[in-house]
């Protein structure tokens, strides 16, 4: 699905990322962690395409990164920025049609197959209420909604998640990782670069730990205590609640 | 629910489709001199029949060309920088032109085989100058924040009106009242050449921007954004940076600048159309071109049988207005 080798970035002489291997099977579910600095997003934007003066080789679905268009990349994966930048307005069901918009081609509008992929996931997402709404006028929580279900109607089978529950509250951070949780059971491909360990980790199958540009840890998820001093520099304690795994910072 | 939504909007298009079409006919009749009906039909010597053909009706049909142009160019820089403050007229791409137009003027650079002699060409290079300019800026600087962009254009929006000014005082002063009267923008024509000469260029405009009407609807919900639904972003943006500076160079080589028509317009539309971005085109194009009539009516009729430039006008009218919207629009931000 995504396979990176020897991967090197570097700005102004400066490493942001050496020598990362990574590969990314079906139907994973990857959490990228690491301190502020260490080169998350970067990653997550050359796997994205949007940055392709990398050296070494990133191939996504076995074509190279850097020759591939935004157009083939947006059929095989879907990228959800940390920020979103709506400033003038714009409509809620001119953000889902446009997760069909990989698929439209150029001098004709969306197609009534379009508008009924659209319909489905409005549906099963509850968004009824919003499509006619402007999206400036929504609140943090239902922006991701919206924004996650556009990935969604992209239907592809990788999403890419910077940092997706920065500024939110608990009762929509729980919402939005059911609904991620229920992406992944239905076989999608889920890489989550985030500071929000504790959420996280339980529903990992797999951890890239980054440190300074280089990776500390690369492999399926296993509670590492000295994986995780070593990249945080904190240690990190388990229990167990209900059945539930519970991860939380021990001082 | 979609349905009436749909009737209401079909409603508010037909309203302002006969609104426009009743300015356009009324306009050309009224000013200093009234032109009565049948000296329409008589012969191209009654000076009725002279004025209402060859001066008043090309300078309409030119305002709306000019209004509309301008109004499209300022939605598709605010789509592109998500801001209404970015317009040709703020990054400067418009003094960018003039200063391609008054150096082409001063130093006899004009193109005479090309139709309008060819200044043009020098507003299409001042304006594509500028644009090349901020996009060196921002790739030295490895961003194209919509600061780094504005704060370009602001500095070379300074250093044009100083190379204008410099070079109305250094050189040959015969023409520097036409070239001033120029800078102030006016709609004045006799016949009807610059007009056959935009047309085409006019409907390709529209046309593209019709064409592009997604990918510019997507890219100000954010580059990211645009690019992750598989918009080709940096294509996008240089292609239709060359498009603009196209059109408004030329646009400005002929009327001189003209402002806050491309600021104003598109900002109504939005109040109007809110998020529906088809229609806020549309209205766009409607309304850009109907402003510029009106407005350069009234520069004829305020004080006859003086003609105040338009482009003051517009500045005197426009300012003022986007300061209401900016404070209004602020006031909610922080409510």
């Amino acid at each position: 699905m995504i396979e990176i080798r020897d991967l090197c970035y570097t700005r102004d002489k400066r490493y942001i990322l050496k020598n990362i291997d990574l590969k990314i099977q079906p139907g994973d579910s990857w959490m990228i962690i690491g301190p502020n600095g260490a080169g998350k997003t970067t990653l997550l934007r050359i796997m994205c395409g949007l940055l392709k003066d990398y050296s070494g080789s990133v191939r996504i679905d076995g074509k190279e990164a850097r020759n591939t268009t935004p157009k083939e990349i947006a059929q095989s994966l879907s990228y959800q920025p940390q920020f979103d930048e709506f400033s003038l307005p714009l409509k809620v069901l001119d953000i889902l049609m446009a997760g069909r918009y990989p698929y439209k081609s150029f001098f004709k509008d969306y197609s009534e197959k379009d508008i009924q992929a659209v319909d489905q996931i409005i549906r099963m997402m509850n968004l009824e209420p919003l499509v006619n709404r402007d999206i400036n006028t929504l609140s943090g929580g239902e922006r991701k909604k919206v924004t996650l279900a556009s990935a969604f109607i992209q239907d592809v089978p990788l999403i890419l998640f910077d940092e997706p529950f920065t500024f939110l509250d608990p009762a929509v951070i729980s919402g939005l990782k059911n609904i991620m949780n229920s992406m992944n059971r239905i076989g999608k491909t889920l890489v989550v670069v985030s500071h929000d360990f504790e959420i996280l980790f339980p529903a990992s199958t797999h951890i890239l730990a980054l440190k300074n540009g280089q990776v500390v840890y690369n492999g399926p998820r296993n509670f590492d205590k000295e994986m995780l001093r070593q990249t945080y520099g904190t240690h990190f304690e388990r229990i167990f609640h209900n059945g539930k795994e519970i991860i939380f910072i021990d001082e | 629910m979609e349905k009436r939504l749909f009737l209401s909007m079909n409603k508010k298009y037909t309203l302002l489709i006969i609104v426009g079409i009743v300015i356009l006919i009324v306009v050309p009749f009224i000013g200093n001199i009234r032109i009565n009906l049948n000296s329409l039909f008589r012969h191209t010597s009654d000076p009725h029949n002279f004025i209402f053909w060859q001066l008043r009706l090309p300078r309409t049909l030119l305002a709306f060309i000019v209004g509309s142009t301008l109004a499209v160019a300022g939605l598709i820089f605010q789509n592109l920088f998500k801001n209404s403050l970015a317009t040709p007229y703020t990054l400067g791409v418009s003094s960018g032109a003039a200063a391609g137009t008054v150096l082409a003027i001063k130093l006899n650079l004009a193109l005479p085989f090309l139709g309008l002699g060819g200044t043009y060409v020098y507003g299409f290079i001042g304006a594509l100058a500028t644009i090349a300019v901020i996009l060196a800026i921002t790739r030295i600087v490895k961003s194209s924040s919509i600061y780094t962009l504005l704060m370009s254009g602001v500095a070379l929006n300074f250093f044009f009106s100083s190379l204008i000014l410099l070079v109305q005082y250094l050189l040959d002063f015969t023409e520097t009242v036409s070239v001033l009267r120029w800078l102030m923008g006016g709609l004045t024509v006799t016949g009807y050449s610059e007009i056959l000469f935009l047309v085409p260029l006019y409907i390709f405009f529209i046309v593209t921007t019709f064409l592009l009407r997604h990918e510019l609807m997507l890219i100000s919900g954010g580059d990211q954004f645009a690019q992750s639904k598989g918009i080709d972003v940096k294509k996008l943006r240089n292609g239709l940076f060359i498009l603009v500076s196209l059109i408004v160079g030329i646009v400005v080589s002929i009327t001189g600048p003209i402002a806050f028509i491309g600021m104003i317009v598109p900002h109504i539309s939005r109040l109007v159309f809110k998020e529906d971005f088809k229609a806020v085109t549309f209205m766009t194009v409607l309304m850009g071109g109907l402003l510029l009539v009106l407005t350069d009516f009234l520069s004829r009729v305020l004080i006859p049988p003086v003609e105040i430039p338009v482009g003051i006008i517009t500045s005197f009218m426009g300012a003022p207005f986007f300061l209401f919207i900016l404070i209004s629009k602020l006031k909610e931000n922080h409510a």
